[in-house]
């Protein structure tokens, strides 16, 4: 019986996980398929041949590598100012007793629960007043101020880490900011790889905040770019629109192999497991 | 120190002779998008002091918006004379009455276009006039006059079922008409050809709930019901882009399109060969008529180089520059500053002018939410399509959404 | 100087980029947007203070409840949707845990959200096209006869939902984590009282794992009462605005219509229907939800 079962949930998720790839399989096949193949019903299930000329022709079609290298700029410079500043005011909100810490990390989990939507307005107009719109600065700037969640999750890190670790280096005299880095920032590879990577990830994905703030065309990113490449046209190419679509997924494909263990890791941290 | 200055003249010099960018946004892609650019360049080589550049804008609509909240709009916006009196109400486009442009070359109605409360706040540039347009060849495969397009709704009823093809399961494989092609569609143009209005001229009513609204939109209601709102709503899954082969009209999934003369220059591009018929949208009361756009350039408030974007205008003005970017069959020149050329490119051109001269030709209503009118409109059109508002219904929350955003605004 | 007076300047000096920005980025708009909603605010041109006149207007304005209605069918059917979804999986993958594949299950699960929403979205877009989308073409292989999903104004929310189950990657991971965390001991306990697996799962499983459901719950709904990337990009609020959601009425407002003030007020309005949704949950599930020691 138990056999059985073992077998059912053996079956079931195979199922699911065959249902949860198939988009991406879609995707790949369409991108390496001649309109013809698929813009017709019932479309083929697979391309009558390889037409690799549709990921150059899709590199033309929008500019793609602009866009990905204003992606990844955009997104480099959010991961290192989170994991830096974070890194940072976790140590202060872990490692250094002084009073109204525990008030100030309080307020600082409300912030989590605060929606984009209601601060979007005024943030707005507060990047018009420094004069930063239509740069990517409202994109990354406030990273290097550090990330509520980011801090949340170094800060649980850190309290794990025994304080007699730290009271021999204070006794020969080290400052805090020197155990910081001689101590804590070593030790904290682990967790710091998570922040990064989560930082990387959603920076990569992040289509709202483009959409508000970035205005030249030719500083798109691209998930903003893929969108606006169907109006673009007055209609859509499916079989290029797929091979960008590819591309894009490409570097979260790279992730998910290298990474995807730490990101795991990292969200069951957060959550309050032991991991 | 003489090295410093000779560095620092230099670059006084270079700063001196440097020309300020003039920024230009399009809405334009492809082919069209080329022709600008070309006279951009043309611009750039005639003279020393402004380098433009022209940037095709999807959704320019919204970007523009955007652009003029953030305080960094282009120096140049195509726009669509439909946009005039919503944008200039919004405070975003400047004043042009001192353009040192020859505005007595532009046909009358063209002039009048571009003015809103008294000032001009706009460029025009090209004039388009829409109808119904078919493939001369399917009429006659169809048994119908290629030269004579139907002269009456009743008519345009029969033609479009005479065109209709059915596959064996009976889905459509050709649709005689599609009077709401999905984002590309005017419903307001029909309106008017039921001899309705979209705003009472005297009172500044908006009168989209009129009987002849309400018989309008039955009445397209009524016609896309006999060819089954479910085929239809397939059918329309598979129309492709507009610039390209896959057009529906260029492919042959419809027969009869009503669309703006620009359609020709898509035939040129993908269907040369093809023959087409123009015709206009046939109204109910016999009367001849046809809606007409004109598309504008404008300055918008907060543009960092108006002179510049005032030397571009200058040099657009001149008649040879200007029909370039007329890519369909009108000028917007009176005839005696078009160049011949200009006719003797476009086939279509001396039939239109011909229909032109028997019908009667209607703009949009300038009207400072014009915005908010096309978007409710645009819903309404969905919900009745889709049932969940009956024609009556549908109509009067246009009208009421609209009149509590008039008495918001005050 | 006291000791106490220099940690306490140390701390401050560490958490000082996160003081700055939580004024700047936090606080400071919280606090703005509110004074905003309370005026006739277009940025290009002056202001007036209006007092609550906005939310008035809100009040009256049928686009913003049709909006209100389409983010709470989203919320109310997508979120236990998801969650179930996302708990099945994790019980599916629980139970066969120590088999060398688990890995690999667990990562095709969790894979589709590290990919862009946008990027689903065209793919969903292609697929589901009522003419050459790979579905229509399953389902009437099937015999049955399938809606143009997307085109439809009946069909269009439940697109999204559908959609929108590619993305339970987070919630699956802790629930997993947290049936791992469930004492083996409990569960041999009840197999030795005879209890079948159905039962066990109902009366211990769960109950045992409930802060984390509830915690799930609630970061699923206030993620959900924001939805604005998948309507925007797939229908644009269509068909006939049934995907028009709170968001898309704020962002509308006040970067389309130039209307920030009135944007705002919709923007508070929504935040306090997410706090009060929040409280609400959390207090009637108070009694039901089992904190272990």
């Amino acid at each position: 019986m138990r056999g059985m079962r073992r077998l059912t949930v053996i079956s079931l998720l195979i199922l699911g996980a065959l249902i949860f790839l198939f988009p991406f399989y879609w995707m790949v096949m369409v991108s390496l398929g001649k309109p013809e193949d698929f813009m017709k019903a019932p479309p083929r299930l697979f391309p009558s041949s390889l037409n690799l000329q549709n990921y150059t022709e899709a590199l033309r079609y929008i500019p793609f590598f602009r866009y990905f290298f204003n992606t990844l700029w955009i997104t480099c410079m959010v991961t290192l100012g989170s994991v830096v500043s974070s890194s940072l005011v976790a140590y202060g909100f872990s490692k250094i007793k002084w009073p109204g810490r525990e008030v100030l990390f309080l307020i600082t989990l409300g912030t989590m629960m605060l929606p984009p939507a209601v601060t979007v307005i005024p943030l707005y107009m507060e990047f018009k007043a420094f004069g930063w719109l239509g740069s990517f600065k409202p994109l990354w700037v406030p990273a290097w101020f550090g990330s509520a969640w980011a801090i949340f999750l170094l800060r649980q890190f850190y309290r794990s880490i025994p304080d007699e670790l730290l009271d021999s280096a204070k006794i020969d005299g080290a400052g805090h900011f020197q155990i910081w880095k001689t101590i804590i920032l070593p030790m904290s590879r682990a967790p710091l790889a998570v922040v990064a990577l989560f930082q990387f990830v959603w920076s990569w994905k992040n289509f709202f905040g483009p959409l508000i703030f970035l205005r030249d065309q030719n500083m798109y990113t691209l998930s903003l770019g893929l969108a606006f490449f169907q109006s673009r046209h007055g209609g859509t190419e499916w079989h290029l629109l797929m091979a960008a679509a590819t591309l894009t997924t490409i570097p979260t494909i790279i992730i998910f192999f290298l990474a995807s263990r730490y990101l795991i890791e990292g969200i069951k941290i957060t959550s309050g497991f032991k991991g | 120190m003489r090295k410093l200055l000779i560095l620092l003249m230099t670059f006084l010099v270079v700063l001196a002779f440097s020309r300020s960018v003039v920024e230009i946004w399009v809405t334009w892609t492809g082919d069209e998008y080329r022709i600008i650019e070309d006279l951009v360049k043309k611009f750039n080589q005639s003279q020393e002091e402004y380098t433009a550049k022209v940037i095709s804008v999807s959704n320019l609509a919204v970007k523009f918006t955007t652009a003029l909240a953030a305080g960094n709009p282009p120096d140049l916006v195509h726009a669509n004379d439909q946009y005039i009196a919503p944008i200039v109400a919004m405070g975003g486009f400047m004043s042009l009455d001192d353009m040192n442009v020859n505005l007595e070359q532009f046909q009358d109605f063209v002039v009048e276009s571009v003015k809103y409360n008294g000032h001009i706040y706009a460029f025009p540039i090209k004039v388009s006039i829409f109808g119904i347009w078919w493939n001369k060849d399917v009429f006659k495969k169809a048994g119908l006059d290629p030269d004579k397009g139907p002269q009456s709704l009743e008519e345009l009823v029969e033609y479009s079922k005479k065109l209709t093809k059915y596959d064996e399961e009976g889905n459509l494989v050709r649709w005689g008409f599609d009077p709401l092609v999905p984002q590309w569609n005017w419903p307001y143009v029909w309106v008017y050809h039921f001899g309705g209005k979209l705003i009472d001229p005297e009172t500044g009513n908006i009168t989209i709930d009129s009987p002849e609204a309400v018989k309008t939109f039955k009445w397209v209601l009524d016609y896309l019901k006999n060819f089954g709102m479910e085929k239809v709503e397939k059918f329309r899954g598979g129309y492709g882009p507009y610039w390209s082969a896959s057009n529906p009209f260029v492919s042959g999934k419809l027969a009869i399109f009503y669309d703006g003369d620009w359609v020709t220059h898509v035939f040129r591009l993908y269907a040369p060969d093809a023959e087409l018929g123009f015709a206009p949208l046939p109204s109910i009361d016999g009367k001849k008529r046809c809606y007409v756009e004109v598309d504008v350039f404008s300055i918008p408030v907060g543009a960092k180089n108006v002179e510049g974007a005032k030397k571009f205008l200058e040099f657009l003005s001149k008649p040879e520059n200007l029909i370039k970017l007329s890519g369909g069959q009108l000028s917007p020149l009176k005839e005696e500053y078009t160049p011949s050329s200009f006719f003797k490119k476009r086939r279509y051109s001396r039939k239109i002018m011909e229909v032109l001269k028997e019908s009667e030709m209607f703009f949009c209503p300038k009207f400072p939410l014009w915005h908010l009118y096309l978007e409710e409109m645009d819903n309404a059109v969905e919900e009745m399509q889709a049932g969940t508002m009956s024609v009556e219904e549908a109509l009067k929350t246009i009208k009421r959404n609209l009149e509590r955003r008039m008495r918001k605004g005050k | 100087m006291s000791r106490k007076r220099k940690e306490l300047i140390a701390g401050l000096i560490f958490v000082s980029p996160w003081l700055l920005g939580l004024l700047l980025f936090h606080v400071y708009p919280f606090i703005t947007s509110f004074y905003y909603s309370l005026t006739d605010f277009n940025p290009i041109k002056p202001s007036e203070f209006v007092g609550f006149e906005n939310y008035r207007w809100l009040l009256e304005d049928n686009l913003f409840w049709k909006s209100l209605g389409n983010t709470l069918y989203f919320v109310g059917i997508g979120v236990p949707l998801s969650q179930l979804t996302a708990l099945l999986i994790a019980t599916g993958l629980y139970s066969v845990r120590r088999s060398r594949v688990m890995r690999t299950f667990r990562g095709i699960f969790f894979f589709p959200i590290l990919v862009p929403e946008v990027v689903m979205v065209l793919v969903w877009l292609l697929m589901l096209n009522s003419e050459f989308g790979i579905l229509n073409s399953f389902l009437k292989f099937l015999g049955i006869n399938p809606p143009s999903w997307f085109l439809s104004v009946t069909w269009a929310k439940p697109t999204i939902i559908f959609l929108r189950l590619w993305f339970i990657g987070t919630s699956m991971v802790i629930y997993l984590s947290s049936l791992n965390e469930v004492p083996e001991e409990v569960i041999e306990a009840a197999i030795i009282d005879g209890a079948s697996p159905l039962k066990r799962f109902f009366k211990i499983t769960i109950p045992m794992i409930s802060p984390v459901i509830l915690f799930n719950f609630i970061m699923d709904t206030i993620g959900t009462f924001q939805i604005f990337t998948e309507p925007f990009v797939m229908t644009e609020g269509g068909p006939a605005r049934s995907t028009y959601t709170l968001t898309m009425f704020i962002y509308t407002n006040a970067f389309q219509h130039l209307d920030m003030g009135y944007a705002s007020a919709a923007a508070w309005m929504t935040f306090s229907l997410i706090f009060v949704t929040t409280v609400v949950v959390l207090a009637v599930t108070s009694r039901h939800v089992f904190y272990r020691g």
